[in-house]
Protein backbone atom coordinates (compact mmCIF):
# COMPACT_ATOMS: atom_id res chain seq x y z
CA UNK A 1 0.00 0.00 0.00
CA UNK A 2 1.08 3.57 -0.69
CA UNK A 3 -0.21 6.96 0.34
CA UNK A 4 -2.73 8.18 -2.19
CA UNK A 5 -1.27 10.46 -4.85
CA UNK A 6 -2.34 14.11 -4.95
CA UNK A 7 -2.93 14.37 -1.23
CA UNK A 8 -0.97 17.29 0.17
CA UNK A 9 -0.13 17.62 3.84
CA UNK A 10 -0.48 21.22 4.98
CA UNK A 11 0.74 22.85 8.15
CA UNK A 12 -1.52 25.57 9.47
CA UNK A 13 0.02 26.99 12.61
CA UNK A 14 -0.10 24.19 15.17
CA UNK A 15 -2.38 22.06 12.98
CA UNK A 16 -1.73 19.65 10.14
CA UNK A 17 -4.39 18.97 7.53
CA UNK A 18 -4.96 16.97 4.38
CA UNK A 19 -7.67 17.98 1.93
CA UNK A 20 -9.27 15.17 -0.05
CA UNK A 21 -11.32 16.54 -2.92
CA UNK A 22 -14.03 14.35 -4.36
CA UNK A 23 -13.10 13.95 -8.03
CA UNK A 24 -16.75 13.90 -9.09
CA UNK A 25 -17.71 16.98 -7.12
CA UNK A 26 -14.90 19.40 -6.32
CA UNK A 27 -17.12 21.36 -3.97
CA UNK A 28 -17.24 18.38 -1.65
CA UNK A 29 -13.99 17.99 0.20
CA UNK A 30 -12.99 16.02 3.26
CA UNK A 31 -10.40 17.44 5.60
CA UNK A 32 -8.27 15.19 7.82
CA UNK A 33 -6.42 16.65 10.73
CA UNK A 34 -3.26 15.08 12.13
CA UNK A 35 -1.00 15.58 15.10
CA UNK A 36 2.66 16.48 14.65
CA UNK A 37 3.90 12.88 15.00
CA UNK A 38 1.51 11.54 12.34
CA UNK A 39 2.33 14.46 10.07
CA UNK A 40 6.02 13.75 10.49
CA UNK A 41 5.50 10.12 9.48
CA UNK A 42 3.37 11.19 6.51
CA UNK A 43 6.09 13.58 5.32
CA UNK A 44 8.81 10.96 5.57
CA UNK A 45 6.76 8.38 3.67
CA UNK A 46 6.02 10.93 0.95
CA UNK A 47 9.59 12.19 0.68
CA UNK A 48 11.04 8.66 0.41
CA UNK A 49 8.06 7.22 -1.51
CA UNK A 50 7.88 4.35 0.99
CA UNK A 51 5.37 1.51 1.17
CA UNK A 52 2.96 1.91 4.05
CA UNK A 53 3.64 -1.19 6.16
CA UNK A 54 3.59 -1.52 9.96
CA UNK A 55 7.29 -2.43 9.95
CA UNK A 56 8.34 0.59 7.87
CA UNK A 57 6.33 3.04 9.95
CA UNK A 58 7.43 1.52 13.24
CA UNK A 59 11.04 1.77 12.05
CA UNK A 60 10.59 5.44 11.18
CA UNK A 61 8.96 6.10 14.53
CA UNK A 62 11.81 4.44 16.45
CA UNK A 63 14.40 6.44 14.47
CA UNK A 64 12.80 9.72 15.48
CA UNK A 65 11.40 9.08 18.94
CA UNK A 66 12.48 7.27 22.05
CA UNK A 67 9.89 4.50 21.83
CA UNK A 68 10.06 0.72 22.14
CA UNK A 69 9.66 -1.11 18.79
CA UNK A 70 6.72 -3.33 19.84
CA UNK A 71 4.79 -0.37 21.22
CA UNK A 72 5.53 1.60 18.05
CA UNK A 73 4.32 -1.36 15.97
CA UNK A 74 1.03 -1.45 17.88
CA UNK A 75 0.51 2.30 17.43
CA UNK A 76 1.27 2.36 13.71
CA UNK A 77 -1.08 -0.58 13.09
CA UNK A 78 -3.89 1.54 14.55
CA UNK A 79 -2.76 4.49 12.47
CA UNK A 80 -2.67 2.47 9.23
CA UNK A 81 -6.17 1.17 9.99
CA UNK A 82 -7.39 4.76 10.36
CA UNK A 83 -5.75 5.77 7.09
CA UNK A 84 -7.37 2.78 5.37
CA UNK A 85 -10.82 3.59 6.78
CA UNK A 86 -10.42 7.21 5.64
CA UNK A 87 -9.35 6.09 2.18
CA UNK A 88 -5.94 7.75 2.31
CA UNK A 89 -4.11 4.68 0.98
CA UNK A 90 -4.09 2.98 -2.40
CA UNK A 91 -2.61 -0.11 -4.03
CA UNK A 92 0.16 0.85 -6.44
CA UNK B 1 -16.76 49.84 13.71
CA UNK B 2 -14.53 51.92 11.45
CA UNK B 3 -11.59 51.19 13.70
CA UNK B 4 -12.26 47.46 13.50
CA UNK B 5 -12.39 47.65 9.70
CA UNK B 6 -9.05 49.44 9.71
CA UNK B 7 -7.51 46.72 11.85
CA UNK B 8 -8.71 44.05 9.44
CA UNK B 9 -7.35 45.98 6.44
CA UNK B 10 -4.03 46.59 8.17
CA UNK B 11 -3.74 42.93 9.19
CA UNK B 12 -4.71 41.85 5.67
CA UNK B 13 -1.95 44.00 4.18
CA UNK B 14 0.61 42.75 6.70
CA UNK B 15 -0.09 39.13 5.75
CA UNK B 16 -0.19 40.05 2.06
CA UNK B 17 3.25 41.70 2.32
CA UNK B 18 4.64 38.65 4.11
CA UNK B 19 3.17 36.29 1.50
CA UNK B 20 4.14 38.42 -1.49
CA UNK B 21 7.73 39.06 -0.46
CA UNK B 22 8.20 35.94 1.71
CA UNK B 23 9.32 37.98 4.67
CA UNK B 24 8.45 38.07 8.33
CA UNK B 25 5.26 39.82 9.48
CA UNK B 26 6.42 43.23 10.69
CA UNK B 27 3.49 44.61 12.71
CA UNK B 28 2.94 41.56 14.89
CA UNK B 29 1.12 43.73 17.43
CA UNK B 30 -1.92 43.65 15.11
CA UNK B 31 -2.34 39.95 15.94
CA UNK B 32 -4.13 37.89 17.11
CA UNK B 33 -7.40 39.16 15.68
CA UNK B 34 -10.84 38.55 17.10
CA UNK B 35 -12.68 35.60 15.49
CA UNK B 36 -15.01 37.92 13.53
CA UNK B 37 -12.01 39.96 12.34
CA UNK B 38 -10.30 36.80 11.07
CA UNK B 39 -13.51 35.94 9.21
CA UNK B 40 -13.60 39.46 7.65
CA UNK B 41 -9.93 39.20 6.69
CA UNK B 42 -10.56 35.84 5.02
CA UNK B 43 -13.50 37.29 3.06
CA UNK B 44 -11.42 40.29 2.02
CA UNK B 45 -8.62 38.00 0.82
CA UNK B 46 -11.13 35.99 -1.24
CA UNK B 47 -12.77 39.12 -2.64
CA UNK B 48 -9.38 40.42 -3.75
CA UNK B 49 -8.40 36.95 -5.07
CA UNK B 50 -5.25 36.85 -2.97
CA UNK B 51 -6.34 34.16 -0.49
CA UNK B 52 -3.31 32.08 -1.51
CA UNK B 53 -0.84 34.88 -0.90
CA UNK B 54 -2.40 35.80 2.44
CA UNK B 55 -2.29 32.11 3.39
CA UNK B 56 1.40 32.17 2.50
CA UNK B 57 1.74 35.21 4.77
CA UNK B 58 0.05 33.34 7.63
CA UNK B 59 2.99 30.94 7.64
CA UNK B 60 5.19 33.83 8.83
CA UNK B 61 2.98 34.53 11.84
CA UNK B 62 3.84 32.99 15.23
CA UNK B 63 1.52 30.07 16.00
CA UNK B 64 0.05 31.81 19.03
CA UNK B 65 -1.30 34.52 16.70
CA UNK B 66 -3.12 32.13 14.36
CA UNK B 67 -6.93 32.05 14.08
CA UNK B 68 -8.43 29.70 16.63
CA UNK B 69 -11.54 29.07 14.57
CA UNK B 70 -10.99 25.50 13.28
CA UNK B 71 -13.84 25.83 10.76
CA UNK B 72 -12.25 28.91 9.23
CA UNK B 73 -8.87 27.19 8.95
CA UNK B 74 -10.47 24.18 7.28
CA UNK B 75 -12.39 26.40 4.86
CA UNK B 76 -9.20 28.27 4.02
CA UNK B 77 -7.21 25.07 3.55
CA UNK B 78 -9.79 23.59 1.20
CA UNK B 79 -9.77 26.84 -0.77
CA UNK B 80 -5.96 26.76 -1.05
CA UNK B 81 -6.11 23.18 -2.22
CA UNK B 82 -8.56 24.20 -4.94
CA UNK B 83 -6.35 27.10 -6.05
CA UNK B 84 -3.43 24.70 -6.48
CA UNK B 85 -5.57 22.17 -8.36
CA UNK B 86 -6.91 24.86 -10.69
CA UNK B 87 -3.39 26.08 -11.40
CA UNK B 88 -2.27 22.55 -12.23
CA UNK B 89 -5.32 22.13 -14.46
CA UNK B 90 -4.49 25.37 -16.27
CA UNK B 91 -0.89 24.31 -16.80
CA UNK B 92 -2.11 21.00 -18.26
CA UNK B 93 -4.51 22.89 -20.52
CA UNK B 94 -1.73 25.19 -21.73
CA UNK B 95 0.45 22.17 -22.46
CA UNK B 96 -2.34 20.50 -24.47
CA UNK B 97 -3.04 23.68 -26.43
CA UNK B 98 0.63 24.39 -27.14
CA UNK B 99 1.00 20.85 -28.52
CA UNK B 100 -2.18 21.22 -30.53
CA UNK B 101 -1.12 24.56 -32.01
CA UNK B 102 2.35 23.19 -32.76
CA UNK B 103 0.81 20.64 -35.14
CA UNK B 104 0.15 23.58 -37.48
CA UNK B 105 3.26 25.51 -36.49
CA UNK B 106 1.13 28.13 -34.73
CA UNK B 107 3.04 30.11 -32.09
CA UNK B 108 0.71 31.92 -29.70
CA UNK B 109 1.97 34.14 -26.88
CA UNK B 110 0.72 33.62 -23.34
CA UNK B 111 -0.54 36.88 -21.80
CA UNK B 112 -0.34 37.35 -18.01
CA UNK B 113 -1.85 34.39 -16.08
CA UNK B 114 0.45 31.39 -15.70
CA UNK B 115 3.21 33.35 -17.39
CA UNK B 116 3.12 35.76 -14.45
CA UNK B 117 2.57 33.04 -11.85
CA UNK B 118 6.13 31.79 -12.43
CA UNK B 119 7.34 35.11 -10.99
CA UNK B 120 5.90 34.28 -7.57
CA UNK B 121 7.72 32.44 -4.80
CA UNK B 122 4.99 29.80 -4.91
CA UNK B 123 3.34 30.01 -8.36
CA UNK B 124 0.60 27.55 -7.45
CA UNK B 125 -0.78 29.87 -4.78
CA UNK B 126 -1.57 32.66 -7.24
CA UNK B 127 -5.27 32.53 -8.04
CA UNK B 128 -5.76 32.05 -11.74
CA UNK B 129 -8.35 33.44 -14.12
CA UNK B 130 -8.67 32.60 -17.81
CA UNK B 131 -5.95 31.56 -20.22
CA UNK B 132 -5.26 34.44 -22.61
CA UNK B 133 -3.46 33.78 -25.87
CA UNK B 134 -2.22 36.50 -28.16
CA UNK B 135 -1.67 35.69 -31.84
CA UNK B 136 0.79 38.14 -33.43
CA UNK B 137 -0.09 36.84 -36.89
CA UNK B 138 -3.69 37.18 -38.09
CA UNK B 139 -3.36 34.18 -40.40
CA UNK B 140 -2.23 32.02 -37.49
CA UNK B 141 -5.07 33.40 -35.35
CA UNK B 142 -7.63 32.22 -37.94
CA UNK B 143 -5.95 28.81 -38.21
CA UNK B 144 -5.98 28.45 -34.42
CA UNK B 145 -9.72 29.17 -34.27
CA UNK B 146 -10.42 26.64 -36.95
CA UNK B 147 -8.26 24.06 -35.16
CA UNK B 148 -10.11 24.64 -31.91
CA UNK B 149 -13.47 24.22 -33.64
CA UNK B 150 -12.30 20.87 -35.00
CA UNK B 151 -11.71 19.86 -31.37
CA UNK B 152 -15.40 20.47 -30.69
CA UNK B 153 -14.97 23.86 -29.01
CA UNK B 154 -17.35 26.70 -29.88
CA UNK B 155 -15.50 30.03 -29.92
CA UNK B 156 -17.66 33.12 -29.44
CA UNK B 157 -16.70 36.65 -30.39
CA UNK B 158 -16.68 39.47 -27.85
CA UNK B 159 -17.33 43.17 -28.44
CA UNK B 160 -13.55 43.83 -28.34
CA UNK B 161 -13.02 41.33 -31.20
CA UNK B 162 -11.47 38.69 -28.94
CA UNK B 163 -12.78 35.09 -28.90
CA UNK B 164 -13.51 32.87 -25.92
CA UNK B 165 -14.43 29.23 -25.44
CA UNK B 166 -14.25 26.45 -22.86
CA UNK B 167 -11.54 23.83 -23.16
CA UNK B 168 -11.23 21.04 -20.55
CA UNK B 169 -13.28 23.13 -18.09
CA UNK B 170 -11.07 26.22 -18.50
CA UNK B 171 -12.05 29.47 -20.24
CA UNK B 172 -9.63 30.30 -23.05
CA UNK B 173 -9.43 33.65 -24.83
CA UNK B 174 -7.79 34.53 -28.14
CA UNK B 175 -6.68 38.14 -28.63
CA UNK B 176 -5.40 40.02 -31.65
CA UNK B 177 -3.60 42.71 -29.66
CA UNK B 178 -0.89 42.25 -27.05
CA UNK B 179 -1.34 45.51 -25.17
CA UNK B 180 -4.82 46.94 -25.32
CA UNK B 181 -4.51 50.72 -25.61
CA UNK B 182 -7.02 53.08 -27.20
CA UNK B 183 -4.76 55.90 -28.40
CA UNK B 184 -3.72 55.20 -32.03
CA UNK B 185 -0.33 56.76 -31.39
CA UNK B 186 0.29 54.49 -28.38
CA UNK B 187 -0.95 51.52 -30.43
CA UNK B 188 1.61 52.21 -33.17
CA UNK B 189 4.45 52.75 -30.71
CA UNK B 190 3.71 49.55 -28.78
CA UNK B 191 3.26 47.52 -31.95
CA UNK B 192 6.62 48.76 -33.21
CA UNK B 193 8.24 47.75 -29.92
CA UNK B 194 6.62 44.34 -30.17
CA UNK B 195 8.18 43.89 -33.62
CA UNK B 196 11.57 45.07 -32.38
CA UNK B 197 11.67 42.98 -29.24
CA UNK B 198 9.66 39.89 -30.02
CA UNK B 199 8.99 37.29 -27.36
CA UNK B 200 10.83 34.84 -25.15
CA UNK B 201 10.21 31.30 -23.97
CA UNK B 202 9.62 30.32 -20.36
CA UNK B 203 8.94 27.03 -18.60
CA UNK B 204 5.73 26.76 -16.59
CA UNK B 205 5.60 25.60 -12.97
CA UNK B 206 5.80 21.79 -12.53
CA UNK B 207 5.85 21.41 -16.30
CA UNK B 208 8.23 20.55 -19.10
CA UNK B 209 6.25 22.77 -21.45
CA UNK B 210 7.78 25.99 -22.67
CA UNK B 211 5.57 28.83 -23.85
CA UNK B 212 6.14 32.17 -25.51
CA UNK B 213 5.61 35.26 -23.36
CA UNK B 214 6.40 38.96 -23.97
CA UNK B 215 9.97 40.07 -23.24
CA UNK B 216 10.42 41.77 -19.82
CA UNK B 217 9.92 45.39 -20.92
CA UNK B 218 6.79 44.47 -22.93
CA UNK B 219 5.43 42.34 -20.11
CA UNK B 220 5.89 45.24 -17.67
CA UNK B 221 4.04 47.53 -20.06
CA UNK B 222 1.31 44.93 -20.50
CA UNK B 223 0.78 44.52 -16.74
CA UNK B 224 0.91 48.28 -16.15
CA UNK B 225 -1.60 49.17 -18.89
CA UNK B 226 -3.86 46.25 -17.97
CA UNK B 227 -4.23 47.76 -14.49
CA UNK B 228 -4.88 51.20 -15.98
CA UNK B 229 -7.61 49.95 -18.33
CA UNK B 230 -9.46 48.35 -15.45
CA UNK B 231 -8.87 51.28 -13.09
CA UNK B 232 -10.39 53.61 -15.72
CA UNK B 233 -13.41 51.39 -16.14
CA UNK B 234 -14.85 48.42 -14.31
CA UNK B 235 -12.45 48.53 -11.38
CA UNK B 236 -9.41 46.58 -10.33
CA UNK B 237 -8.37 44.20 -7.57
CA UNK B 238 -5.14 44.07 -5.61
CA UNK B 239 -3.96 40.84 -7.29
CA UNK B 240 -3.14 42.69 -10.51
CA UNK B 241 -0.90 45.07 -8.54
CA UNK B 242 0.76 42.06 -6.90
CA UNK B 243 1.49 40.70 -10.40
CA UNK B 244 3.27 43.90 -11.40
CA UNK B 245 5.18 44.05 -8.12
CA UNK B 246 6.40 40.47 -8.56
CA UNK B 247 7.29 41.23 -12.19
CA UNK B 248 9.47 44.18 -11.12
CA UNK B 249 11.22 41.88 -8.68
CA UNK B 250 11.58 38.99 -11.14
CA UNK B 251 12.80 41.17 -14.01
CA UNK B 252 15.23 43.26 -11.96
CA UNK B 253 18.35 43.68 -14.11
CA UNK B 254 16.72 41.98 -17.11
CA UNK B 255 15.36 45.10 -18.84
CA UNK B 256 16.37 48.67 -19.48
CA UNK B 257 14.49 50.98 -17.03
CA UNK B 258 15.14 54.01 -19.23
CA UNK B 259 13.47 52.31 -22.18
CA UNK B 260 10.42 51.56 -20.05
CA UNK B 261 10.34 55.14 -18.79
CA UNK B 262 10.73 56.73 -22.23
CA UNK B 263 7.96 54.53 -23.66
CA UNK B 264 5.58 55.41 -20.85
CA UNK B 265 6.44 59.09 -21.20
CA UNK B 266 5.96 58.90 -24.94
CA UNK B 267 2.48 57.41 -24.67
CA UNK B 268 1.45 59.82 -21.90
CA UNK B 269 1.37 57.36 -19.03
CA UNK B 270 4.30 58.53 -16.90
CA UNK B 271 2.09 60.31 -14.35
CA UNK B 272 -0.16 57.25 -14.05
CA UNK B 273 2.90 55.05 -13.59
CA UNK B 274 4.13 57.33 -10.79
CA UNK B 275 0.84 56.74 -8.97
CA UNK B 276 1.09 53.02 -9.67
CA UNK B 277 4.64 52.89 -8.32
CA UNK B 278 3.62 54.78 -5.20
CA UNK B 279 0.82 52.25 -4.69
CA UNK B 280 3.21 49.31 -5.05
CA UNK B 281 5.58 50.82 -2.50
CA UNK B 282 3.12 52.13 0.10
CA UNK B 283 0.34 49.56 -0.14
CA UNK B 284 2.19 46.40 -1.19
CA UNK B 285 5.45 47.09 0.59
CA UNK B 286 7.55 46.78 -2.57
CA UNK B 287 11.14 47.91 -1.92
CA UNK B 288 11.86 51.23 -3.67
CA UNK B 289 15.03 49.65 -5.04
CA UNK B 290 12.87 47.60 -7.42
CA UNK B 291 11.35 50.69 -9.04
CA UNK B 292 12.67 51.38 -12.54
CA UNK B 293 12.40 55.17 -12.02
CA UNK B 294 11.01 57.60 -9.48
CA UNK B 295 8.96 60.14 -11.44
CA UNK B 296 5.74 61.33 -9.73
CA UNK B 297 6.46 59.26 -6.63
CA UNK B 298 4.76 61.89 -4.48
CA UNK B 299 1.33 60.89 -5.85
CA UNK B 300 -1.54 60.46 -3.41
CA UNK B 301 -2.75 56.85 -3.60
CA UNK B 302 -5.94 57.37 -1.57
CA UNK B 303 -8.25 57.39 -4.61
CA UNK B 304 -6.68 54.28 -6.10
CA UNK B 305 -6.73 52.56 -2.71
CA UNK B 306 -10.48 53.26 -2.37
CA UNK B 307 -11.10 52.00 -5.89
CA UNK B 308 -9.26 48.75 -5.19
CA UNK B 309 -10.84 48.06 -1.83
CA UNK B 310 -14.32 48.98 -3.05
CA UNK B 311 -14.10 46.96 -6.23
CA UNK B 312 -12.23 43.73 -5.49
CA UNK B 313 -11.22 41.46 -8.32
CA UNK B 314 -11.69 43.45 -11.57
CA UNK B 315 -14.37 45.52 -9.86
CA UNK B 316 -16.67 42.50 -9.71
CA UNK B 317 -17.87 43.68 -6.32
CA UNK B 318 -18.79 47.21 -7.47
CA UNK B 319 -22.43 48.08 -6.92
CA UNK B 320 -22.66 49.48 -10.47
CA UNK B 321 -21.28 46.28 -12.00
CA UNK B 322 -24.41 45.13 -13.80
CA UNK B 323 -24.85 41.87 -15.67
CA UNK B 324 -25.45 42.86 -19.27
CA UNK B 325 -26.74 40.82 -22.16
CA UNK B 326 -26.59 42.61 -25.49
CA UNK B 327 -23.54 44.17 -27.11
CA UNK B 328 -25.18 47.60 -26.89
CA UNK B 329 -26.03 47.33 -23.22
CA UNK B 330 -22.53 45.99 -22.62
CA UNK B 331 -21.07 49.10 -24.27
CA UNK B 332 -23.37 51.37 -22.28
CA UNK B 333 -22.22 49.67 -19.09
CA UNK B 334 -18.57 50.26 -20.09
CA UNK B 335 -19.32 53.90 -20.91
CA UNK B 336 -21.01 54.38 -17.53
CA UNK B 337 -18.03 52.83 -15.80
CA UNK B 338 -15.70 55.20 -17.68
CA UNK B 339 -17.85 58.17 -16.65
CA UNK B 340 -17.79 57.13 -13.00
CA UNK B 341 -14.00 57.17 -13.10
CA UNK B 342 -13.63 60.22 -15.35
CA UNK B 343 -11.94 62.52 -12.82
CA UNK B 344 -9.36 59.88 -12.00
CA UNK B 345 -8.74 59.04 -15.67
CA UNK B 346 -8.46 62.69 -16.76
CA UNK B 347 -5.88 63.31 -14.07
CA UNK B 348 -3.66 60.33 -14.78
CA UNK B 349 -4.33 59.18 -18.35
CA UNK B 350 -6.16 61.96 -20.18
CA UNK B 351 -5.21 60.91 -23.68
CA UNK B 352 -6.06 57.27 -23.10
CA UNK B 353 -9.50 57.94 -21.61
CA UNK B 354 -10.31 60.39 -24.40
CA UNK B 355 -9.51 57.80 -27.07
CA UNK B 356 -11.24 55.02 -25.14
CA UNK B 357 -14.52 56.94 -25.00
CA UNK B 358 -14.17 58.05 -28.62
CA UNK B 359 -13.56 54.46 -29.80
CA UNK B 360 -16.55 53.23 -27.83
CA UNK B 361 -18.88 55.83 -29.38
CA UNK B 362 -17.39 55.46 -32.87
CA UNK B 363 -17.75 51.67 -32.69
CA UNK B 364 -21.44 52.08 -32.10
CA UNK B 365 -21.96 53.67 -35.51
CA UNK B 366 -19.90 51.19 -37.51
Amino acid sequence: MKLRKNLVLRKLGPNYMIVDVNADCVDLAKVYTMNATCANLWSKITEQDLDVTPETLAGLLCEEYDVEYNLALKDVCELIDKWKINDLLEER
Amino acid sequence: MVKKDHIVQAAFLELLHAGLWETDVKKKELFPLLPEQWRSLWLLAKKQTVAGLVYQGLQYLPEKCWPEDADLLMEWTVYIDQIERENRLQNQCITRLVRLFETLNIKPVLQKGQGVAVMYGNPLLRECGDIDWYFPDSGQAAKALSLIQKQGCVPRKRADASYFYRYHSVTIEHHDVLIDVSSPFAKRRLKAMEHDWGFEKIRLEESETTVWVPVPVMNLLLLNIHILKHAMGRGIGIRQFCDLARAYSYYKGKYNPEELRSTLKNIGLLKWTGLLHQFLVTVLGMPQSLLPFRDYLDSDVTGLWNLVFRGGNFGLYHSHQAKTKSRLSSKIAVLRAYMAQLNFSRTYASSEIGWAVWNLIKGQFK
